[in-house]
């Protein structure tokens, strides 16, 4: 399986769907002001009373060949935010822009369901539970070999070549392809998850909290894995998850997420040394460290209070009633605008340039 | 007795599946004590008999599991007619059933699980089954239970704790559930306090809060804790003792900073160098894995457990003979035979426990 088997792009992409370029140029993906709200429904007639605010506006953008964070604590939309990229979630409202091998850009939050099916191919996902992502009624070299038989790329031996190639490449023995999923383990699981991602030569890959169910020993296999695997084929990630320690090794840059609001965006190595969210500085301080000669010496934020409810968000900045810096007026009003306080970094935070907040890496450290 | 401070000792238990497909050895010779008000951290990969260890202690074991060798002296102080009763019981002696393991259960030990619905009930207010565990154990009439009840729930964080004694635990959030189990098994003032992954479902911002909230606690009342996890962080940060287990055995144990700075069985090292850090990228370094992955219960290896996953192997030693324990240094102990030459380690001392 080598890069230049990759297919190139779409042909059945009608010219309207190609918008113009008014991407950013050094992006692969771009996500503007990106929507998806969930309706509360109740009473006899089910009708929608209120709106789960799962992703309220998020803008980021991913640039080839790098891998790009989206953290964040349970239900501030991340996972659904890249479900709508793949548009397995319709989102609201918003862009989602692609660009194509060709150079063209395309918004994908258009494409109807025929058109999308080139880029269903182009933009991958790996899961997290590898238990069930997996249908368990499916020896190995179906599920890896399915996509690919699905969109008639291969059939009969040939399949079966390329998926034992697929599993030597993520360190599974192609004699195991007649298997079925429960004789694998946890670990296993996920490289058959990543050798089925793979197997249709995707630019992007989603890897939604691929490594969160594995131990510690067998997570740091799946992450050089994923390291390797990127340097071979080129690939861009989208790593969503929720351990910051982990995103920290495998990201490039980080994008912070609170209650379906994009708050931080920034390269890994600022964020983790100067982040200028407060909410990133909270989130940052209360890691654990591996290390027992730091726990006195560390300054930690507890927050007060807990995350606030999507489908009742506070006014203004939604981190306010947690945030110890607030103001009590423009904060509790005004909802701060997403802006670049410095080359790459996106704050949004009425107070980004004034406070001076602490990180969990000596900027000193980094190169 | 030479050990007044010893609240929890545990000697060569063995606790065993009894499975139609054979017997899983799940805790294969565990020892270790800890002392009074002591956080003691137990780390390990899934399947490494950690939390079968700790329903050990409590005879809470689920079906095919029994404990099959070893004991569990646990070294009770309490107070009657106010003069201080010391005494020492086993817990593997007295069984699973019965008025005496009852007892100590919930009063003397009580514990806390991952997921806060093992232990709540769904259609009882929390205020109620608080006030049931406490009236349970301590001679109270309902009124003073009450207000011990809604006084846990403050002490533990919940706001307006009056309004929260009854409501029902699917009206809390994950955070405050957990604060709600944690008040319960407060309730009766317990001397060790048993956390499975207590945090391991929560959010970093919460876990912080909970993690926190065990820590005043611990010392208020003056509380022991055993912490049981795979996150290294959350053991660097509480423990004051670490127990690393492996397929049933303890691989080390000693003072947290010992184990996290000066490791040294094969594994706990590999351990440790297998999670990320801060700045490793940036340096330009590699994560270390441990090659393969920990072997199916059934076919537990022969010798010791860890040897086909480790590097420093002997040959004809390692994958033959199980490695004793030995003691490289006072509260030290290494389960390899890379350590030969050290004393080994008495996994049952001769002088058994008084008053059993």
């Amino acid at each position: 399986m080598a890069n230049q088997q990759r297919r190139s792009g779409s042909t059945a992409t009608a010219p309207d769907q190609v918008t113009g370029g008014s991407m950013r140029s050094d992006a692969m993906l771009e996500v503007r002001n990106l929507k998806m709200y969930f309706p509360v429904r109740a009473g006899f007639f089910q009708r929608v009373v209120n709106q789960v605010r799962a992703v309220d506006g998020v803008n980021l953008f991913i640039r080839p060949g790098e891998t790009l964070g989206l953290v964040g604590e349970s239900g501030c939309g991340k996972t659904t935010a890249g479900r709508c990229i793949i548009r397995a979630y319709e989102p609201l409202g918003g862009e989602i822009l692609f660009r194509r091998e060709d150079g063209d850009v395309v918004d994908l939050a258009l494409l109807d369901d025929q058109s999308l099916r080139p880029y269903h191919r182009q933009i991958r996902m790996i899961f997290q539970d590898p238990y069930s992502s997996l249908n368990p009624r499916m020896p190995v070299v179906d599920l890896v070999g399915e996509p690919m038989k699905v969109n008639k790329l291969a059939r009969g031996q040939e399949l079966e070549d390329r998926v034992a190639e697929l599993l030597r490449r993520v360190g599974l023995r192609p004699e195991y392809m007649k298997r079925y999923p429960h004789a694998f383990s946890g670990g296993e699981r996920q490289r058959i998850g990543i050798a089925r991602a793979l197997s249709l030569n995707p630019r992007l890959v989603i890897c939604d909290e691929a490594v969160s169910a594995l131990d510690v020993s067998v997570r740091a296999q799946i992450l050089n894995l994923l390291e390797d695997l990127q340097q071979d084929f080129y690939l861009t990630y989208l790593f969503i998850a929720h351990d910051l320690s982990v995103v920290e090794y495998i990201c490039d840059r980080v994008a912070v997420m609170y209650v379906g609001k994009l708050v931080e965006l920034a390269s890994t190595d600022e964020l983790f040394a100067q982040p200028q969210h407060p909410y990133t500085e909270a989130l940052l301080s209360a890691v654990p460290q591996p290390d027992p000669l730091l726990r006195d010496q560390k300054k930690r934020i507890v927050l007060e209070g807990e995350v606030a409810d999507p489908a009742h968000p506070p006014s203004g900045c939604y981190f306010h009633p947690r945030c110890p810096y607030s103001d009590g007026s423009s904060c509790v009003h005004e909802t701060p605008a997403l802006s670049e306080t410095s080359p790459l970094h996106f704050v949004a935070c009425h107070y980004a340039e004034k406070l001076s907040l602490s990180g969990v890496v000596a900027p000193g450290v980094l190169g | 007795m030479s050990n007044s401070d010893l609240l929890l000792e545990v000697r060569d238990l063995k606790t065993q599946f009894f499975t139609e497909d054979g017997i899983v050895r799940a805790v294969d010779g565990v020892s270790f004590e800890m002392k009074r008000g002591e956080t003691l951290g137990i780390v390990g990969e899934s399947g490494c008999g950690k939390s079968v260890t700790a329903r050990s202690i409590l005879q809470i074991l689920d079906h095919p599991g029994r404990i099959v060798n070893g004991q569990i002296l646990f070294h009770r102080v309490s107070r009657e007619n106010g003069s201080e009763v010391r005494e020492t019981l086993d817990l593997v002696a007295l069984g699973a059933r019965g008025p005496e393991i009852r007892d100590v259960r919930g009063k003397d030990i009580a514990m806390i699980f991952q997921e806060p619905m093992t232990s709540l009930s769904p259609i009882h207010t929390i205020g109620n089954q608080i006030i049931e565990a406490i009236r349970l154990h301590l001679p109270v009439s309902k009124y003073e239970a009450r207000e011990r009840a809604v006084e846990l729930l403050r002490r533990v964080g919940i706001p307006r704790p009056e309004e929260r004694m009854d409501t029902y635990t699917f009206q809390l959030s994950g955070g405050m559930r957990q604060r709600a189990m944690i008040a319960m098994a407060l309730s009766c003032s317990p001397s060790l306090l048993i956390a499975d992954e207590p945090t391991t479902a929560l959010d970093v911002t919460t876990q912080a809060q909970i993690l926190d909230l065990m820590r005043e606690l611990k010392d208020d009342m003056g509380m022991s804790i055993v912490l049981i996890t795979h996150d290294l962080g959350v053991v660097a940060e509480m423990a004051d003792d670490v127990v690393v287990m492996y397929l049933g055995i303890v691989a080390e144990k000693g003072g947290v900073v010992d184990v996290f700075h000066d490791a040294h069985h094969p594994y706990t090292r590999a351990l440790l160098r297998s999670i990320p850090k801060y700045g490793l990228r940036a340096a330009g370094q590699r994560l270390d894995s441990i090659r393969g992955m920990v072997p199916d219960p059934y076919s537990r290896p022969e010798g010791c457990p860890y040897y086909p996953r480790c590097d420093d192997m002997l040959p004809g030693k390692c994958d033959r003979i199980s490695p004793p324990s030995f003691q490289i240094g006072p509260g030290r102990v290494v389960r390899c035979h890379l350590y030969e030459g050290h004393e080994v380690a008495d996994p049952m001392p001769s002088n058994p426990a008084e008053n059993t």
